[in-house]
């Protein structure tokens, strides 16, 4: 039976779209904002009550692209900026785009500290591991042997899994990976991080078509990845979770095994790690200002200090 | 006399210890049950060990040394002090209707005359009554009334000292106690005697049951001896005619003989002749049955070696005893039941003769040939219970050893005849003449089983820890109209101590001696019959009992550990000792619990060694290795249990192929509904797909074309896998989706046009962005092939080696003259 009701607005992808994108052809990151679009097109959200919040990086071209708000922020600093928003506006939905360099290098201390506060907002990290706006550097992310512009041998530290880092703080409650090549899977993870109560992190394994051209053909192949699947997981068509050859049943409450799979070696695990709807989130105790007007907090302290007036 | 004790004294345990005589050895464990770690031990000690272990295994010699004080880890929590049974003393009540242990008649006494929290001095002094139950059993030989010991408790107990006007109170709550309790009966300690005391009990009991009987019968001589007298007095007094002195004037007038014969005579008539013979009789049988019959309580045939160990005399006071060699004892058994028997149904039939007489109900056609054809096999059974058993005691090897064949041909006489085998030997002592390893692959005798083969023997065998059940299981014997044999464990002769019991029951646990009643009583077929029901949890190998002890990480656990007959066995010291204990250290995976040695497969059991748990005096807990013999008679006595429990229907082989059968036909006819149901539905929904999806697929259409009243088709129309060039309407009009079609697209033929999966696009503007003639978005921002003519086949080629989601599909090339198309069309290959 054919039921076409129309609502009142419809928000189509291109009314999320702003600006073409100019990333290179064949990046990672397109694929991202088709998802993110396409997500906000399901969810109809308002794009005045929708916050990009970015540091500097290709990752962090991405609010020029939504017809949202945004704010595009100094490197590394995506993380304190998001909080701020939602501390301020927790009506807002605020999701942080950042980068393997933004977030795990310079950013590595605001990392930490977001995790553990868990407020409302999905992070979407874009890890291509290497430095690709600034024409190839190596990455906290890099995979030893990388050979870049830094480490013209090939760079001599092993890498920082931010899955594992991720899964290590205190108060962590939602951590999930997915690949760019993927975009059934991409998109019902950024769905799923979307709908989860308390700071969701996605990291995104993308190539970097120019930098990176050495690793298309490994990240391509779809024998590399392992699907982690579970009825709490990440909520796939039964026919895409038949698609992948590597698949392992993970229950997202069990952490312990979760970073186990973290340390997975020769393949990349891609599916919800852990979930805890339970953990605590720092908006839901601070984050009470919603509505009122700055006279009437400036009445508000002043009123407390008289109390102490001579 | 209670000496003066203060209210919170009496609370304390120690209290009323002084007064009662303790004789149980009290083993009082304080510590956990625990294992203790070892300091690790090298590879070599390990291997030399474990050299040694295999050795023992073998031959059962193992290396030098005591084992010091171990027991079953099951058993360690029952040895605290006095904590073995609450089953003895028992009380049974002077008709035999009551029996139960003492502690509970108490305390059923006490929770019906007393609510919640009433009677709290009575309740708290409760103890005193057992106590002095006690200290009165330990005084008195072989058992003591309950009146008796009832008056010293009470005594005690209205000395306790109350204050004030609390004293009135406790005093009536005393009273009404002892209106709960039974007025009479006979109280029971756990000895090597209880069993015989029972039978004494039963005998008493029995005999207030014939004394009714005789109180009838002496009415029925009473009756009798009336009729008989008046009888005599009538016939004196019968064939009188008027009086005829005094009439001599009216000689001439009144014809006086005439006359006599014409007046009707006084009295009426006499007995036969016959039948007063017939009633004197009778009453000589009775007065002579009854002098007879109260006499004596039973007839016992008794062997010597039994004569000799218990004082007979004083424990069955009223029975008639004949000692005999157990040969001479069945022929002895048999000539007492016939020569009683006999004179049994004489005393009878005079009483049921005595009985139609008095009711006047005697006829002489009939009865007369019925009474001269009486034999004791005419007794009913309500008859039969008066009749004092003949019962021949024995010790049970004595009757295994002795001339096997006229234990059967004294069962098989099928009269009801008693026997009492009592088995003390609670380990087998092998016997030191025979080879160790030829005594141990020997099977055991099974008296209870010989007796059920000869179908209507009654057969009751039942080990002393058990003492209601036995008691209930002995009056069925004694009673029942057949041959019956009671098979029982007892305690060694001896000063018996209360830990004992514990032994008896390791042996039921351990299967040593299960529980087995073959009653006749119970139904006309032979499985009705069959009961196991007394053995703990029958219905597996060996009973399961949890046992919680703290590990060597320190953590609390609770094992599921079987209660085997190496276990029961380990009980006794000596035995215990021939085990070889492996220290914490020195453990491996080759050891196996024996529940699970005798489960697994011989193949698998190379190498492996069973093993049982056993706690020191410390409840340390360790690990004791068994010696083969030990698995040689571990399984002849689980194989001994399994025939039981088939024999009791558990496990039973034929029931569990029944089953299976029945299982496996149901699952197939189930299996092949199923499947017809199912084939039906998946036609039902593949017909109704079909017809939905076209019909939904044209409305939209319709709708967005503007043609709503177009005619929706409902024919089968086969949906087409989504071409894109020929039609882009059709794709703009579906429902926007991310699932993939069915997989079958990757085995169909490479198709001829260019295709493109669209629902694995990465939206990476590659394809878009170099050939933007070919490919396009569509509404989801995933990349459609807009025109598959236009652009070159070499186009396709490189834009489907770039594509990061491998989705673009080129096809075969529509134009035969490009460039390098060979080189293309190869490339292409692995794409299409």
């Amino acid at each position: 039976m054919c039921d076409l009701s129309v609502p009142d607005t419809f928000y189509s992808i291109e009314d999320y779209g702003s600006s073409t994108a100019r990333w290179c052809p064949g990046c990672g990151d397109h694929a991202i904002l088709t998802a993110v679009q396409k997500l906000c097109r399901e969810e109809q959200l308002p794009p005045e009550k929708t916050v990009f919040v970015s540091g500097i990086g290709c990752s962090s071209r991405f609010p020029h692209y939504m017809k949202t708000y945004g704010f595009h922020g100094l490197h590394g600093r995506a993380f304190p900026v998001a909080s701020g928003v939602k501390f301020r506006r927790p009506d807002l939905d605020v999701f942080v785009v950042t980068g393997d360099g933004d977030c795990c290098s310079i950013g590595a201390g605001h990392w930490v500290h977001a995790i553990r506060y868990n407020m409302k907002m999905v992070v979407l990290l874009f890890d291509n591991a290497i430095y690709g706006l600034t024409k190839k550097q190596t990455s906290p992310t890099s995979h030893i042997g990388t050979i870049s512009n830094t480490h013209p041998h090939g760079s001599v530290l092993p890498p920082i899994n931010p899955i594992q880092t991720t899964l290590g703080l205190p108060n962590v409650s939602f951590v999930a990976q997915t690949i760019d090549n993927q975009p059934a899977h991409l998109y019902a993870t950024i769905k799923k991080a979307y709908e989860h109560p308390g700071l969701s992190f996605v990291r995104i394994v993308q190539r970097c078509p120019i930098w990176m051209k050495a690793d298309n053909e490994m990240l391509s192949d779809p024998n590399n990845v392992t699907l982690l699947n579970h009825e709490n997981g990440i909520d796939l068509d039964p026919q895409v979770v038949k698609s992948f050859n590597n698949v392992i049943n993970h229950d997202p409450s069990n952490i312990h095994k979760a970073r186990e799979y973290a340390d997975t070696k020769g393949s990349i695990p891609i599916g919800l790690f852990y979930q805890n709807k339970d953990a605590y989130r720092y908006d839901l105790y601070g984050a009470h200002n919603l509505g009122m007007t700055v006279d009437e907090r400036i009445d508000g302290i002043n009123g407390q200090l008289d109390r102490y007036a001579v | 006399m209670a000496k003066e004790i203060s209210f919170s004294e009496f609370l304390k345990e120690g209290a009323f210890q002084k007064e009662a005589v303790v004789v149980e050895e009290t083993i009082v464990a304080e510590k956990p049950i625990r294992i203790v770690p070892d300091a690790p031990a090298t590879d070599k000690e390990l291997k030399q060990f474990w050299k040694s272990v295999r050795h023992f295994f073998r031959t059962g010699e193992r290396p030098e040394g005591v084992n010091g004080m171990l027991i079953p880890a099951l058993l360690a929590p029952f040895l605290k002090a006095g904590n073995y049974t609450n089953d003895y003393p028992i009380f049974i009540s002077k008709d035999g209707s009551q029996c139960k242990s003492l502690v509970n008649l108490i305390e059923e006494a006490f929770d019906a005359s007393f609510v919640d929290d009433e009677a709290k001095i009575l309740r708290a002094n409760l103890p005193r009554i057992l106590r002095d139950f006690k200290a009165e059993i330990s005084r008195e030989k072989h058992y003591v009334s309950f009146e008796k010991a009832w008056a010293t408790a009470e005594a005690d107990l209205q000395g306790v000292d109350v204050h004030g006007d609390k004293k009135k109170l406790y005093l009536e709550q005393i009273e009404k106690l002892k209106k709960a309790l039974p007025a009479n009966g006979f109280v029971l300690p756990f000895t090597d005697e209880a069993a015989f005391i029972m039978l004494q009990i039963q005998f008493e009991n029995a005999r207030v049951k014939r004394e009714v009987l005789l109180a009838d019968v002496k009415l029925k001589i009473t009756s009798i001896e009336e009729l008989l007298k008046a009888n005599s007095k009538r016939k004196a007094e019968v064939g009188k005619g008027p009086d005829e002195e005094g009439l001599e004037f009216a000689e001439n007038i009144i014809n006086f003989k005439k006359v006599s014969e014409m007046l009707p005579t006084e009295g009426t008539q006499g007995l036969a002749e016959a039948r007063v013979i017939r009633l004197k009789n009778v009453v000589e049988a009775l007065k002579n049955g009854l002098e007879k019959w109260a006499s004596f309580d039973a007839n016992i045939i008794i062997t010597e070696a039994l004569y000799e160990e218990f004082s007979w005399a004083e424990i069955l006071p009223k029975a008639n005893f004949q000692r005999a060699g157990v040969n001479q004892g069945y022929q002895f058994t048999e000539d007492t039941f016939d020569a009683f028997i006999g004179e049994y149904a004489t005393f009878i039939a005079s009483y049921r003769i005595a009985a139609l007489e008095l009711k006047d109900a005697f006829k002489d056609d009939v009865h007369i040939d019925f009474f001269g054809h009486f034999s004791w096999h005419r007794l009913t059974a309500d008859e039969m219970q008066h009749f004092p058993p003949v019962l021949f005691v024995g010790e049970t090897h004595g009757f295994l050893k002795n001339n096997l064949d006229r234990f059967s041909a004294l069962l098989s006489l099928n009269k009801p005849i008693r026997l009492m085998a009592v088995e003390k030997r609670l380990v087998n002592a092998p016997n030191p003449d025979i080879n160790w390893e030829d005594a141990s692959h020997g099977y055991r005798q099974e008296l209870a089983a010989i007796a059920i083969a000869h179908r209507s023997t009654h057969t009751f065998q039942c080990a002393l820890n058990q003492p209601l059940e036995v008691f209930e299981g002995m009056k069925k014997c004694l009673t029942v109209d057949a041959p019956s044999i009671m098979h029982f464990l007892i305690p060694d002769h001896g000063e018996v101590k209360l830990t004992e019991i514990l032994k008896l029951s390791a042996a039921v646990e351990g299967r040593f001696f299960p529980s087995i009643t073959y009653d006749l009583s119970a139904g006309n077929t032979w499985g009705s019959r069959f009961d196991i029901g007394y053995n703990p949890q029958p219905e597996l190998n060996w009973p399961k009992y949890d046992c919680t002890f703290i590990d060597v990480d320190g953590e609390q656990k609770t094992q599921h550990l079987e209660f085997t007959y190496a276990d029961y066995k380990a009980v006794t010291k000596e035995k215990a000792d021939e085990l070889m204990l492996i220290p914490e250290s020195l453990k491996s995976n080759d050891l196996i619990h024996i529940g699970a040695y005798l489960q697994t497969p011989v193949d698998q059991l190379t190498g492996k060694v069973p093993f049982i748990w056993l706690v020191d005096e410390d409840n340390v807990l360790k690990r004791a290795a068994l010696p083969y013999m030990w698995v040689v008679s571990c399984q002849e006595r689980l194989d001994n249990w399994n025939y039981i429990q088939e024999l009791g229907g558990v496990n039973s082989y034929h029931v569990k192929e029944a089953l299976q059968r029945e299982k496996a036909k149901w699952e197939a006819e189930k299996a092949a509904e199923q499947k017809a149901a199912k084939a039906e539905s998946d036609a039902a929904i593949a017909l109704a797909k079909s017809t939905a999806a076209n019909e939904a697929m044209q409305r939209l259409t319709n709708v967005l074309l503007g043609l709503e009243d177009a005619p929706v088709p409902s024919a089968k129309v086969a949906a087409k896998p989504a071409a894109p060039a020929e039609k882009p309407l059709a794709e703009k009009a579906a429902k926007p989706t991310s699932a993939p079609p069915a997989k079958e697209k990757v085995e169909e033929e490479p198709s001829a046009d260019a295709w493109l999966e669209s629902f694995k696009c990465t939206t990476c503007n590659d394809c878009t962005e170099k050939f933007p003639h070919i490919f396009e978005y569509n509404e989801d921002k995933q990349a459609i092939i807009k025109d598959g003519q236009k652009g070159k086949f070499s186009e396709l080629v490189l834009a489907a080696e770039n594509c990061p989601a491998k989705c673009i599909h080129p096809g075969a090339p529509k134009n035969k003259n490009e460039k390098d198309l060979d080189e293309f069309v190869k490339r292409a290959a692995k794409f299409n």
